[in-house]
Formats: structure tokens, sequence, C-alpha cells
């Protein structure tokens, strides 16, 4: 948060709430992340909404980008959004600062997803998904090269097992350092690192084949 | 397994967990040693190649994941999850005390409504006395 608030103007909407958060909270100006979380944390647990507010916008966009990657669904990546905040505002009265808010967020988030994705399971149609699939495909000459290996990727990543696709997501879009990421998946930093090795290499393998497949652009 | 192919599975293995760009490499000898396998071995330098490839596609993949979700929906979901909070400890106290000062009004009011029903609907005992002595006769009726 005090990175947003150095880096964007002050008429940005990110800083004016990383002012109003830190303002509401009384958050000194040379704490570290996670003591300013807990301090946010300890205005949140008192009933103060502008900070909780200014909280969830912060958190929400990367959030909402690791949720739609794992349930390919906007709408329910919102859904799931929501309910992680609900669980924070809960969790306040006994926040322990162990943690940043956002690292909380993205394991409770993962776990939501996971959830429905579980749920899902069981009704999807094995059988047919590839033929649902290929009939919604554009020709090949309808799409540009740029949108192919758009699709070609965002196929490949939903073919990852959800766990290597969150390191995935973790490591390349969310800005978390490799000791948060591992917190999120609850393992150590060693097997975090073996599983986004699997999971890289498993994508290197999709994508070639994708590409070497007739019609594809290799 | 040959050395040259030793050295390749370790620097592929070391790609894979930390990606392509060597500065981001946890351990600053390992990078060092990346940097100059990649200067001298054309196997390597494609298998860093591949990686700096897939993330590039990454990035594009990131981009539309962002590109599908609605500008708004910080401020939607914030809104949403307000208006929803379980334990809203200020409005549920004031509704509390609005809903006690309601009691407390109703209360006053039909204590005072009985009151004057009670009141307007007891005769006077005179009364009573007079409709007995006329109904009655003055000699059934204890005057007193």
């Amino acid at each position: 948060m005090s990175g947003v608030a150095a880096l964007a103007p002050p008429h940005d909407r990110r800083f004016q709430d990383a002012h109003a958060e830190r303002m509401d909270a009384r958050v000194p100006a040379d704490l570290d992340p996670i003591a300013e979380d807990a301090a946010l944390m300890d205005a949140i647990a008192g009933g103060n909404q502008r900070v909780f507010a200014a909280l969830m916008r912060r958190e929400t966009p990367r959030l909402l980008r690791v949720a739609t990657g794992l349930l390919s669904s906007s709408a329910e990546a919102e859904e799931v959004v929501q309910e992680g905040f609900l669980k924070l505002w809960q969790a306040a009265p006994d926040w322990q600062p162990r943690a940043r808010a956002g690292t909380w967020l993205h394991q409770v988030v993962y776990r939501l997803a996971i959830d429905r994705l579980r749920k899902r399971r069981p009704n999807v149609d094995v059988e047919n998904v590839e033929a649902v699939l290929a009939s919604a495909d554009p020709m090949p000459d309808e799409v540009s090269e740029d949108a192919e290996r758009d699709r070609l990727v965002a196929d490949a990543m939903a073919q990852l097992p959800p766990r290597q696709r969150m390191a995935v997501m973790l490591a390349h879009y969310q800005g978390l350092s490799q000791a948060e990421a591992s917190a999120v998946l609850e393992v150590s930093e060693d097997a975090y690192e073996s599983l986004l090795a699997r999971a890289r290499r498993r994508l290197k393998e999709l994508v070639a084949a994708a590409l070497d497949a007739p019609g594809g652009r290799r | 397994m040959s050395g040259t192919d030793t050295t390749i599975a370790r620097f592929r293995d070391l790609i894979d967990r930390y990606g392509p760009a060597f500065e981001t490499w946890p351990h600053a000898d390992d990078a060092l040693w990346g940097r100059k396998l990649v200067m001298a071995s054309l196997e390597a330098r494609d298998i860093r190649d591949e990686a700096l490839r897939l993330d590039a596609l990454l990035a594009r993949h990131g981009s539309r994941l962002d590109a599908e979700i609605a500008p708004d929906a910080a401020d939607r979901i914030a809104e949403r999850v307000l208006a929803a909070l379980p334990g809203r400890a200020p409005e549920v106290r004031i509704w509390f005390s609005r809903m006690a000062a309601g009691f407390l009004v109703a209360a006053l009011c039909g204590g005072l409504f009985e009151g004057y029903q009670s009141y307007s609907a007891q005769p006077e005992d005179s009364d009573i006395q007079l409709v007995e002595a006329l109904v009655f006769g003055p000699a059934e009726v204890e005057m007193p």
C-alpha cells in the first residue's frame, strides 16, 4: 500500500484510499507492511468501514485476476472475492500480524475457488467437453496470430491442475514474494519452487504441442 | 548421463524454478553460473529463450485476465460487502435503540389509553346509586 501511495499521483483514487486508510487507522509512516496491515485490521476490528472499503479497493483487482484465472468466470470470481472480504471482516478481531492482509486474502480466495471447482467437477461432461470447445472455436482464418496464441495459452493454463495454475499466477501476476506465495499455497518455499517448476514445464509442453498440432501456428 | 547432460538438466531445472531473468534468481552464484552457461552453450540459450517466450505469452494472458475485470468491480464489490456485513455494530445499535424507543412510546401510549378507558368506563359511585334508587326505590339502595 505504501508503494502505491508513493507512486500514484495525489488525485488517484488509490492514493486517496491509501491516505484514508492511514489517516483513519492512525498508521505511523515507518511501519513495515505486516505491521501496517495489522494497524488497518485493528481499525477494521473497531468497525471502521472506511478503512475496510479502502482496503477492499486496494486488494480487489489482483484477487479478481487470480480468481478469474482459476474459475474462468468473472461473475463467480466476484462472488468468491466478496466472500473472502466478508471472512476478513469476521477475522479482524482476532487478527494476528503474521502476514499481510493481501496474502491472507489470496489464501482464502484460493480455497474458496478450489471448493467451487470441486463442486463444479461432477457436473462437467468429460466426454463432450472437447466437442463443445471445438464447435466454439472460430475458423483459423478468422483469428489473428496474437489472438490464437492468447487462446492457446488460456487453454494450456486451463489444463494445468488448479494448484499448478495458482503457482504460475502467483509467480507471474500477483507480485507476491516467494515466501508470501508459498504461504498462500500452505507449502514450504522449496515445495513452492518445485510446484512452479513442474507447472512451467507442463505449460511449455502444452504450448509446444498446440503450436505443432495441425492448425497450430508454429 | 554425461557431464554436459547433467549441467543442462540442472540449468533447465533452475530456469523452471526461477524463470529466465537471472537477476531474480535467489542465489547469486547460480545466476552467475547461468549467465556464463548461456554465453557458452547453444542448448542453454535455447532453454532460456523458450522460457522467455513462455513469460511473454503469460504476460499477454495476464493482460487478457485483467481485461475481463469490469472497471467498476472494486467499487461494486466494496459496496456489496459493506451492505452485507454481519456485525455492523453502529447500525445495529441504532436499530435496537430505535426499536426500544418505539416500544417505550407504544407502552406509554398504551398505558395512557388504558388509563383513560378505565377512567371513562368506570361510572361515578353516586351516579350508580342514583340509577339504582330510581329503578329499585330508595329503600333498596344503601345510601351513603
